[in-house]
């Protein structure tokens, strides 16, 4: 039977019927009805989202890369007609009657996520401190710091060098501390205009100069996105010199803020 | 003084893309759920990840509509 070689890829539940064909770049979306929201799907072949072959697929980015833009080109591109409620890329459902088992079963949740998150949009926000000015510029009378660079200057040689040592341990843990309640105050900042946030971990540095100090999500009415947007410009046009890379990207769907 | 080395714009929106799509796939025959294994997205492991990108056919580019503040 054909549809033994087909599974059913979920991208996205909609709060209205979407216009389509709206995705000019993939003419196979389905628009299910279900109860008073719409799920959007596509068959996609077993033989590529089957659990076995998608184990091996998903570690092949030259097979992922691609799968996952359309994935979140449809999504983008509903959510300009209707609220939209995310699902994660490959899930997937052998049948239908699977699908509206999980449909059944989550209808109020969907309800009142569709309800929290109409009009509204998630935005992320990546802080990098891109260079030391930022301590420079805070901790040029560091009592401590001075009591012992102090101490080093008179020191014998030996003595002086497991100093610097200290001294720079010190320096560093001061840095750390510093930074952090930057990162503090900035988030408090950001927070204002919002209806949520969500403070996520901070991730490796990318590349050598680069020290994240601030990763976080944002839920924001979509009204409210210039006032919030023109509030991150001022911060960055307060400082005095550019000591933060302040990276921001949106709208996205609202990953991070469905219960 | 070095220049800060900013990661390009394409490399930023696939990361950021990633982080929010992926997560365990889930497959569901009768009903029983189980679980794809999570893919271990590495931040370091971008470097793979655009030499992907750049051979991509540029037919396969979705239009994002990001808007970057700065």
């Amino acid at each position: 039977m054909e549809q033994d070689n087909f599974l059913i890829y979920l991208y996205c539940l909609c709060e209205e019927q979407p216009k389509l064909p709206n995705i000019s770049f993939n003419q196979n979306i389905e628009i299910l009805p279900f109860n008073d929201f719409f799920a959007i799907i596509e068959l996609v072949p077993t033989k590529d989202f089957g659990e076995q072959p998608l184990q091996n697929n998903i570690s092949d980015m030259e097979w992922l890369i691609p799968k996952v833009n359309i994935h979140e080109g449809v999504i983008q591109q509903l959510m300009e007609e209707t609220t939209v409620l995310p699902v994660k890329f490959a899930t997937i459902f052998s049948q239908k009657n699977s699908l509206f088992t999980l449909l059944k079963a989550n209808t109020e949740k969907y309800q009142t996520n569709f309800e929290k998150l109409r009009d509204k949009e998630e935005w992320g926000i990546k802080i990098f401190n891109i260079s030391d000015d930022v301590w420079l510029l805070q901790n040029t009378d560091d009592q401590e710091i001075l009591a012992m660079q102090d101490a080093i200057n008179i020191a014998s040689p030996g003595k002086a060098f497991l100093m610097k040592k200290k001294l720079t341990s010190l320096v560093n843990s001061k840095k750390s501390l510093l930074y952090k309640k930057v990162a503090s105050e900035l988030y408090e900042n950001l927070k204002i205009y919002t209806q949520e946030s969500i403070q996520k971990s901070i991730l490796p540095a990318q590349r050598s100069k680069e020290k994240m100090m601030l990763n976080a999500v944002f839920l924001l009415e979509k009204k409210a996105v210039p006032t919030w947007v023109k509030q991150i410009e001022n911060i960055e046009a307060a400082m005095s010199k550019k000591t933060l890379d302040i990276n921001v990207t949106g709208p996205w769907p609202p990953y991070h803020f469905m219960n | 003084m070095d220049d800060f080395d900013l990661l390009k714009e394409e490399e930023v929106t696939l990361v950021e893309i990633l982080d929010r799509v992926l997560d365990k796939g889930v497959v569901i025959s009768g009903d029983v759920i189980l679980s794809v294994a999570d893919v271990d997205l590495v931040y370091l492991g971008l470097r793979v990840v655009l030499s992907s990108v750049e051979t991509l056919d540029k037919k396969n580019a979705i239009p994002h509509h990001l808007k970057e503040a700065n």
